[in-house]
């Protein structure tokens, strides 16, 4: 009975290990940088996220699908122009390449963050989960931040280190 | 050898020249119309109700923009990069010169409750129109412009795919032509205040005469 007991504990602990193990793998495997939500105002029910993926492994990963505890629905949408007209579709998934790194950023791919659940301020953190083929999950924070305006900055810096 | 040298440093010049050239040109993309197209009546509200038609457009350059207010990505980039393009305008030319921006909203259901606050997240000058369907269509019309709403999701949701371009229309309300994407503030308000000069002092000649 106690040897028994034991046995289901070592299995649990060994289990847990292995699945801290798997999760820090995927965490250096695939992992997001620079993730950011444009402050909206409150009466603004849609935000996008921006961020670059970036993928460490030797194998190409897919992004399936994305949650976040602070938003009703989370969706990969992409904004394309066709003859002149903006469109926005959803996208099933995004692949990234074995050792390179895809840049969702505005005008092109997006995570679109639908609902919020409660009001967001600059500087705080929204948090999102990518899901991807392999069953794993990146964890990301993205900031809150006021789009550039009033500067002679460009698009270019939206992506600009945290 | 010095020679040599000189031969070089001229290469590099033309070649550097060659390529300022190229990026000026393929950073600001648009189409100016010869003769400004009059854009045809039309009757909206701007963001606090009141009353806006083709004559609002009058006495004064507008940059026009057809969007919707649950636009998260192509919209507010776009509004963004306006307000960047007016701020490099303000070192270019007069106020009095200066362009109105304007965001014609082509989802009113949705966009009216929301449309003051979304617009002056980028500028507090930023004006949002928006109105009864066929008054929007008549002035996407005016504008050569487009909206489009897709088919709602089974939970009833829906996007607007519309026009990219911004709309530039002249002070006598006439489409001067439109300027696509991407808005690179400095070029695009560069292209932007020459063609507000020539305009202008073109017609300044013409009533002088």
């Amino acid at each position: 009975m106690i040897a028994a007991r034991r046995a289901i504990l070592v299995i649990g602990v060994v289990g847990a290990a292995f699945y801290a193990a798997a999760q820090l793998l995927a965490a250096e495997r695939v992992s997001a940088e620079n993730a950011w939500v444009p402050w909206a105002p409150p009466t603004v029910e849609v935000h996008a996220a921006y961020m670059t993926i970036v993928n460490r492994s030797n194998e190409e990963q897919s992004v399936v699908g994305a949650e976040s505890p602070d938003y009703e629905r989370v969706e990969l949408h992409s904004s394309s122009v066709k003859n002149g007209v903006s469109e926005m579709r959803d996208v099933d998934q995004v692949a990234i390449p074995a050792n390179q790194r895809v840049a969702f950023e505005p005008g092109g791919l997006h995570v679109m963050l639908i609902g919020p659940k409660r009001p967001h301020a600059v500087d705080s953190r929204v948090r999102i989960v990518l899901r991807l083929q392999s069953g794993e999950l990146v964890e990301i924070s993205a900031v809150v931040r006021r789009r550039d305006t009033g500067s002679h900055a460009g698009h270019d810096q939206h992506g600009a280190p945290q | 050898m010095i020679i040599e040298r000189r031969q070089l440093l001229v290469v590099a010049t033309v070649v550097a020249a060659v390529a300022l050239t190229t990026v000026a040109v393929a950073r600001v993309d648009a189409v100016i119309l010869d003769r400004p197209a009059l854009v045809q009546a039309f009757i909206l509200d701007d963001h606090n109700g009141k009353p806006f038609t083709a004559d609002s457009l009058k006495g004064h350059w507008s940059l026009i923009l057809a969007g919707f207010t649950n636009c998260p990505d192509v919209c507010p980039f776009t509004l963004a990069n306006l307000e960047q393009v007016v701020a490099e305008l303000g070192l270019r030319l007069r106020p009095d010169r200066l362009p109105l921006v304007i965001f014609l909203a082509v989802d009113p259901d949705r966009d009216r409750a929301n449309l003051k606050a979304y617009v002056q997240q980028f500028h507090p000058d930023f004006i949002g129109v928006t109105g009864e369907l066929d008054q929007i269509e008549r002035a996407l019309k005016g504008l050569d412009a487009v909206a489009v709403r897709s088919k709602p999701d089974a939970r009833g949701n829906y996007s607007v795919s519309h026009s990219a371009a911004v709309a530039v229309v002249d002070p006598q309300g006439g489409l001067a032509g439109k300027i696509n994407p991407p808005f690179d503030p400095e070029p695009t308000a560069e292209f932007l205040a020459d063609l507000f000069r020539r305009r202008d002092d073109a017609r300044t000649g013409e009533m002088g005469r």
